[in-house]
């Protein structure tokens, strides 16, 4: 038997006790999915109080609507697409961008100028760089758009394929697939950026 | 080998999906220093991203939901006493309405043929089975959409 199938048997038997009123069946859920929705909730909602709001808005949103769930998709999956749509109406709601313009071309100026620079030009400053990679990173990644993050997030953290992704996000695989590029690239130029500023 | 090289989204390609890059852009990336320099610097932006701690909540957010969850097993008792309070009401009103109606009931029945008769009884009956059942499946579908679908 494959994963999938594993899956989806695991799913009914939870979604099934959940709508016969177990409540701990239902905790199980929560726990399954509760990485994917802490990192989607935390790449789209800066605001620490809006997120655990939204947290606990979206389970009670999956509880609500677990009933017309038709296992089309994982659960967690379908979870995910509960938790992306309920951030993109809290950015609404807040009239925040879902990607910024600075985000979706390249840094123009900086590539003109330095096309042939690279991160490191040695080993050693390839090892010193990789200490300070995840600060900067971690920096970085925040600094781009809300829907760079979480494509970022979703494919090289939690380790979705691109179909399971444009199910969550509703983006044709192309366009996952065509955002990601941009976000690594954006990612990749302002790195470069931040550690020449730091090097010289 | 070309000369000209390639873009970054043939690295990419390259990186994360070597299967389906064109071997032009294999052969070129292995031989061309810069841009194996390129997919080695994307090889560790992708190990900085993996490496990255995972955020989480400081509160146990499974507790918390199912502490707000509404009580399925409250909501069918409800169900239930409220299905009682209609029987208990309809058997109050039928049992008022025979004993206050007694006499004019026996004048009836004296004057009605009991074939008549039945056909009174079951006829009422039937109707307030299917009233009873149609309001009930009503109600349910109310709740339903109420609770369980947005």
């Amino acid at each position: 038997m494959n994963n999938t199938t594993e899956n989806t048997f695991t799913d009914q038997a939870l979604v099934n006790k959940v709508l016969r009123g177990h409540t701990n069946a239902f905790k199980a859920i929560v726990k399954h999915t509760e990485g994917l929705v802490t990192q989607i909730i935390f790449k789209m909602v800066a605001n620490n109080e809006d997120r655990r709001d939204l947290a606990q808005d979206v389970y009670l949103k999956v509880y609500q609507k677990l009933s017309g769930f038709k296992f089309k998709s994982k659960l967690s999956t379908w979870v995910g697409q509960i938790t992306y749509n309920t951030c993109l109406n809290y950015l609404e709601k807040k009239k925040l961008v879902l990607i910024d313009e600075h985000d979706s071309g390249a840094n123009k100026q900086f590539e003109t100028s330095k096309n042939n620079t690279h991160l490191f030009s040695n080993e050693t400053e390839k090892l010193v760089f990789t200490k300070e990679l995840s600060q900067i990173l971690k920096k970085e990644i925040d600094n781009l758009s809300p829907l760079y993050k979480t494509l970022i997030t979703l494919y090289h953290n939690e380790d979705l394929s691109y179909s399971e992704i444009a199910q969550i996000t509703e983006l044709p695989e192309g366009t996952v697939k065509n955002y990601l590029f941009r976000a690594r690239k954006v990612l990749r130029e302002r790195l470069q950026l931040t550690y020449k500023t730091q090097a010289s | 080998m070309i000369n000209e090289h390639v873009t970054d989204m043939e690295i990419q390609l390259f990186i994360f999906e070597e299967e389906k890059c064109a071997i032009h852009v294999v052969e070129h990336i292995k031989h061309c220093p810069q841009c194996a320099i390129k997919a080695a610097e994307y090889n560790v932006l992708v190990e900085g991203i993996e490496q990255l701690e995972k955020p989480a909540f400081d509160f146990a957010l499974a507790d918390l939901v199912v502490e707000q969850l509404p009580q399925p097993q409250l909501r069918a008792r409800f169900d239930s006493l409220f299905l009682y309070i209609i029987a208990f009401v309809v058997i109050s009103f039928v049992a008022t309405a025979l004993y206050f109606f007694k006499d004019t009931r026996l004048n009836l029945a004296w004057k009605t043929s009991p074939a008549s008769t039945g056909l009174i009884i079951t006829t009422v009956a039937c109707i307030g089975i299917f009233l009873l059942a149609d309001l009930f499946r009503k109600y349910q579908r109310q709740m339903h959409a109420a609770n369980f679908i947005e």
